[in-house]
């Protein structure tokens, strides 16, 4: 909870320091823009990868990204935060990138059904997995995972899970309800933990494989007994 | 108690620190009893924790030279 707090600290410290930016770069300050670019690069580059795929395409939807926030600037009052504001075009850049291709990027594509994202990999991972392999490899497998995840679930996850922002921000990022932003998310969570899973299992030794189907069991067993006396008290 | 679909369901909930006492202790308590969500809840957690870890797609160097070339003739055009 302590960490929570730490993180929404230096998070409305960080729109406040933005804001101040902000104003001086309406003011005439240009200088000031370029600590804005610095400030939000990194998010900006992850934001239009996530949408477009591509680093290629990333790249040009950056750098219009910032030019036309640039040009723009004058119109932002500070309604919703400017990182927000920000991250609204830089998805519209990437959006319109791909429309131009005719890769037609939707993000709007209809949810897929939780059975669809059904964990069907179970078995236990290591306890520190990151020591299995070098930095670089775990690295490579994490993007080429968040890569293979489709659109709409790879910008929520990105927004969400790598960029930190919150559920409300990445909504009115995206322009997508707050349940959809959390039913992608979980989709997105679990579809990343199945295409990691083969790297950090570890195959169980038989007194685990043991011990696992005995709870398992005595688990279902209780799971029908409570619903054998939900059934009782209705009738 | 939960169904095991229904703790999937609210797993991100749970992760994210959401949800009421209630619901986190139901969801606490079957965990605690099912190997297979508890092996979805750890590797879920997991996952998150490799994802922040290593920091995935940094800016290119060449990127953001390109990057701050572009913005130059407007920056200093002042």
């Amino acid at each position: 909870m302590a960490e929570g707090e730490d993180l929404q600290r230096k998070d409305t410290r960080g729109a406040d320091a933005d804001l101040a930016l902000v104003e001086r770069v309406q003011a005439g300050d240009r200088r000031a823009f370029e600590t804005l670019v610095r400030r939000h690069e990194r998010r900006i580059f992850r934001t239009t990868l996530a949408v477009t795929g591509n680093e290629a395409d990333a790249e040009e939807a950056m750098q219009d990204t910032f030019l036309k926030a640039f040009q723009h600037i004058g119109e932002f009052r500070g309604d919703a935060r400017f990182s927000t504001w920000l991250t609204r075009i830089a998805i519209n850049e990437g959006l319109q990138r791909t429309r131009r291709k005719r890769e037609m990027v939707s993000l709007d594509d209809p949810e897929h059904p939780l059975e669809a994202a059904l964990p069907r990999r179970t078995d236990e991972w290591a306890s520190n997995p990151e020591q299995l392999c070098a930095a670089g490899e775990i690295k490579e497998l994490v993007e080429n995972a968040i890569r293979a995840l489709p659109a709409p679930y790879r910008v929520v996850f990105v927004l969400r899970d790598v960029e930190q922002l919150s559920t409300e921000e990445t909504s009115a990022a995206i322009g997508l309800s707050i349940p959809g932003v959390k039913s992608r998310l979980l989709r997105a969570r679990l579809m990343l933990r199945e295409a990691l899973a083969p790297k950090f299992e570890q195959a169980p030794t038989l007194r685990k494989r043991l011990r696992r189907a005995g709870m398992t069991m005595q688990h279902m067993l209780q799971m029908g007994l409570d619903h054998i006396a939900r059934r009782a008290e209705r009738r | 108690m939960l169904s095991c679909k229904e703790v999937l369901a609210n797993m991100s909930c749970y992760i994210d620190g959401d949800g009421s006492a209630e619901l986190r202790s139901q969801l606490e308590k079957h965990v605690a009893r099912c190997p297979r969500c508890w092996v979805v809840f750890d590797t879920t957690n997991k996952t998150l924790r490799i994802v922040t870890d290593c920091q995935p797609f940094e800016v290119p160097l060449e990127v953001s030279a390109r990057l701050y070339t572009r913005l130059q003739g407007l920056l200093v055009g002042s």
